[in-house]
């Protein structure tokens, strides 16, 4: 589903045998960089005719993460104890901090040495690479330059800026771009059988990442958060100042969602932006159309327009350990008023 | 599994090493004065050729050949160096072989003359990655290895090496490649692989290296293997999400109208047909420079169409240098954060509503949490004090207060002018600097044992905390001195200090810190008194 030129190419790559040892997907998260990866998994070991089949055992095994010969590596916990600790558990949300390290890079090559015990190659797929530890990284290049017969490598990393330059250029890089709206939207009706007003919503929310899209759309969470980010924010423009004092701190106690609380707030302002310029048919709070209009009347371009800076800074000032509660204290202090 | 076309076409001669013309000279010069160094570091960004050079050199120096053109690559050596079956060609990966015990082992094996060569070379890669014990216990080898060694060590990262590493080595900094040489390699990899690749195509890839020739040539092979032998610039623009020059041009003349709606339009379409946000803003960056550089005088610097040169001269009329600037800056920073942006478009689309829209007036929002209230409203007076702030008379230009660093925190100050406590207080820093310069003792236990409260006929009263420093204060009376005579200085008259026990001042203190009270007083409001604990 979408990425139509990425998987024309790979499929060519197979079809021609001409592959590459090594591949790093990047993208935002949910774009589907690791369904992809699998995806070129299964074209390598597939037993059937037409790569991947998706029903030969291989491509079932690989499908369920049970693949002998294909291996998913990810970052742990800060602390993890290789020797002692159960295996990490998934991930809570996308901001959760995690690190690849150098122990796991060297477990991994130790298995390349050994030939594939079932399928035609032994394939890593290395996710979130750009959590990986400086040593780690480094003590993975010459691998990734050379790696053992039978190896295949694929990265993934949300912008190959962000890992080091001599491991992006070891690799056939494809950035992963964002699908259109409609065609998410169609394939929330289509596939996962979601409410037309349902999929419009969630396929501009999640501006062309079909994975957030889908996990949205199977577990009310995220949009419950989106819903209670605005409605803080609604509240807020109504209150006065010592109320939004009180608010700040209590918006500060939960320092994990402010990230997403304020990419949910800047994404508002935007849409207030635009209404105000012209343009209501791009909005992505397509739910909460009225609320967007009486903003768009009863503020100035020029309020919205430094709100949506404040927002910023301070999203800015949150990677750079500001205490939250100032920084959020004066964000909303700054917010137009009644 | 074909071989990488970087592998295939490493260079195998000084001259087919493409750029880096100062090296490749100096090396044959070296090689052939012979006067061949026991130890080298290649530094340089990725993808220029470190490695490369050092195969290469590995060669140079154990080439049988007669003939002035080392390396041959005929010879018998030169062929098992190509073959990688040469075992006096050590290659060691210094990310993976991090330790002291590496480094030993090597040292173990230096002295064991060549096998079947002149020369055993150690070419040592990544070798930033080292640990400051491995480095040093290489020091000794590095300084006077066996007449039959040469060390080559190679690195992206040059500030990561000692100082005694790099004051032992002969030091060669390779550089980015330029556009002209890596279009001509890539031309000439082209042809014998017996590909057509459109110009337009090979200029966008050696573009979008940036300087680093294996990028490129990775490009290039990734296109071969999923395009076929024709290369166009469509699949470069396909598989890079770039979008076209003339997207470009038109989001950029929407920013020159001021036309959010349309321009945001572009912004999505582009999206929604593949090109990738990221690029996108790099390409906007790209192209406004383009105009900055046209309009400062300088546009025939870049390599374009004469199409394309009109109508960007034409844009670049419709900013000016201010707008352009500003415009680069938004955009800039949406690329950057678009990096780690969960949202794959915002920062774009913010950048663009930024650049069309007038900057607002600066009038204070956004600007960083401050950790002191704002200036504007100093803590309120005690009771039964002088006239507040706005009965000062101007400042005088003539103050002839000699030179501490700091700045007078409100003006300067005037022998003229009646003393009050805010006075005092705004230029306390002042004093304090100068009680600096003569006792620090003073200074420092002033600094955070005391603070001015009030001006009682003329003698300013400082207010104690605890009981025991004003006590201790009283006790020296060298102190009270210094400060007076700085006082003296500051104020331009003679000034007589008095010590008081003033317990609440600590408190208020305290309550002014909390940023609930900070922010009230911000907007106005003033402490009267303090109740409860």
């Amino acid at each position: 589903m979408g990425h139509e030129w990425a998987i024309r190419a790979l499929a060519r790559s197979v079809a021609t045998d001409r592959v590459a040892h090594a591949y790093l997907f990047t993208g935002p998260h949910g774009i589907g960089k690791t369904t992809l990866a699998r995806k070129l998994a299964q074209a390598w070991q597939c037993a059937g005719d037409n790569r991947p089949c998706g029903a030969c055992p291989p491509c079932q095994k690989i499908a369920r993460d049970r693949h002998p010969d294909v291996q998913i590596i990810e970052g742990v916990p800060p602390r993890y104890d290789f020797d002692k600790d159960p295996p990490p558990p998934p991930r809570a949300n996308d901001w959760e901090r995690r690190a690849l390290r150098i122990r796991q890079i060297r477990d991994l090559e130790r298995g390349l040495a050994r030939a594939p015990f079932e399928g035609r190659w032994k394939i890593v797929i290395l996710r979130r690479f750009e959590e990986s530890e400086e040593e780690a990284a480094n003590a993975f290049l010459k691998t990734l330059e050379e790696p053992p017969r039978h190896t295949r490598l694929i990265l993934t990393a949300r912008d190959a800026s962000l890992l080091l330059p001599t491991i992006a250029s070891r690799c056939q890089v494809f950035a992963l771009r964002p699908l259109a709206p409609a065609q998410i939207e169609r394939a929330l009706i289509e596939k996962y059988n979601a409410a037309p007003e349902h999929a419009r919503l969630l396929a501009r929310l999640s501006a062309g990442r079909l994975g957030w899209a889908v996990r949205a759309h199977e577990n009310r969470a995220r949009l419950d958060a989106r819903n209670r980010y605005l409605d803080e924010l609604n509240v807020a423009l109504s209150e006065g100042r010592a109320e939004r004092l009180l608010r700040a701190e209590s918006l500060a106690k939960k320092s994990d969602d402010l990230p997403e609380l304020l990419e949910t707030w800047l994404g508002w302002w935007r849409d207030v932006l635009l209404i105000q310029n012209g343009d209501g048919s791009r909005t992505t709070n397509v739910d909460r159309e009225d609320a967007l209009r009486d903003q768009a009347h009863r503020f100035t371009t020029e309020q919205a327009q430094t709100t949506l800076q404040a927002v910023r800074a301070t999203a800015r000032y949150l990677t750079q350990n500001v205490n939250a509660r100032l920084a959020l204290e004066v964000l909303l202090l700054n917010l137009p008023g009644k | 599994m074909s071989q990488a076309l970087y592998l295939k076409y490493r260079p195998r001669t000084f001259d087919d090493i493409e750029g880096q013309e100062h090296i490749r000279t100096t090396l044959k010069n070296a090689l052939a004065l012979n006067r061949i160094a026991h130890a080298y570091l290649f530094t340089g960004p990725r993808g220029t050729g470190k490695t490369t050079t050092a195969r290469v050199l590995a060669k140079a120096v154990n080439c049988l050949s007669d003939g002035a053109d080392k390396p041959c690559n005929a010879c018998a050596v030169c062929q098992a160096i190509n073959a990688e079956r040469m075992l006096d060609l050590i290659e060691i990966d210094a990310a993976s072989n991090r330790s002291i015990d590496d480094i030993r082992a090597l040292r173990d094996k230096v002295d064991f003359r060549p096998g079947e060569s002149t020369y055993k070379v150690y070419i040592i890669d990544e070798v930033h990655m080292l640990t400051p014990e491995a480095f040093n216990a290489l020091l000794k080898t590095l300084e006077e290895p066996p007449p039959h060694v040469i060390f080559v060590l190679a690195t992206t990262d040059p500030q990561k090496i000692p100082a005694t590493v790099i004051s032992r080595v002969q030091r060669f900094d390779f550089r980015r490649l330029t556009l002209p040489e890596i279009t001509s390699r890539l031309t000439e990899i082209a042809a014998k692989e017996n590909l057509k690749v459109e110009p337009a195509a090979v200029e966008l890839i050696a573009r979008q290296a940036t300087g680093a020739m294996r990028d490129a040539i990775s490009l290039l092979d990734q296109l071969t293997a999923y395009g076929g032998d024709e290369i166009t610039l469509a699949q470069v623009q396909g598989l890079l999400g770039a979008a076209s020059n003339q997207i470009v041009g038109e989001l950029v003349a929407r920013l020159a109208e001021r036309n959010i709606a349309q321009g945001l339009a572009l912004i999505a379409s582009a999206v929604d047909s593949g090109a990738d946000p990221r690029q996108l803003a790099r390409e906007i960056v790209e192209y406004l420079r383009g105009l900055l550089l046209i309009k400062s005088g300088s546009g025939d610097a870049l390599t374009r169409t004469a199409e394309a040169q009109t109508e960007m001269t034409q844009r670049a009329g419709q900013f000016s240098a201010d707008q352009l600037v500003r415009a680069i800056r938004l955009f800039n920073q949406a690329a950057f954060e678009l990096r780690a942006s969960a949202h794959p478009t915002l920062p774009l689309e913010i950048a663009l509503v930024e650049a069309t829209l007038e900057p607002p007036a600066p009038s204070g929002v956004s600007s960083a949490p401050r950790t002191a209230p704002p200036p504007a409203s100093p803590p309120p007076a005690p009771r039964g004090s002088p006239p507040p702030k706005s009965a000062m008379p101007p400042p005088a230009k003539s103050a002839p207060v000699a030179a501490p660093k700091e700045n007078f925190a409100s003006g300067s100050v005037n022998a003229a002018m009646p003393i009050t406590v805010e006075i005092v207080q705004s230029n306390w820093a002042n004093v304090l600097a100068r009680v600096k310069q003569s006792n620090r003792n003073a200074e420092a236990f002033l600094r955070s044992a005391a603070e001015p409260i009030k001006v009682e006929d003329g003698v300013i009263v400082l207010g104690f905390q605890y009981q025991v420093h004003a006590e201790r204060f009283e006790k020296e009376p060298k102190w009270k001195e210094v400060v007076e005579r700085a006082l003296d200085q500051v104020f331009q008259r003679k000034c007589r200090v008095k010590c008081v026990l003033a317990p609440e001042r600590a408190k208020r203190k305290a309550v002014e810190q909390d940023p609930l009270i900070r922010a009230a007083m911000s907007q106005g409001a003033q402490i009267t008194g303090i109740h409860g604990a």
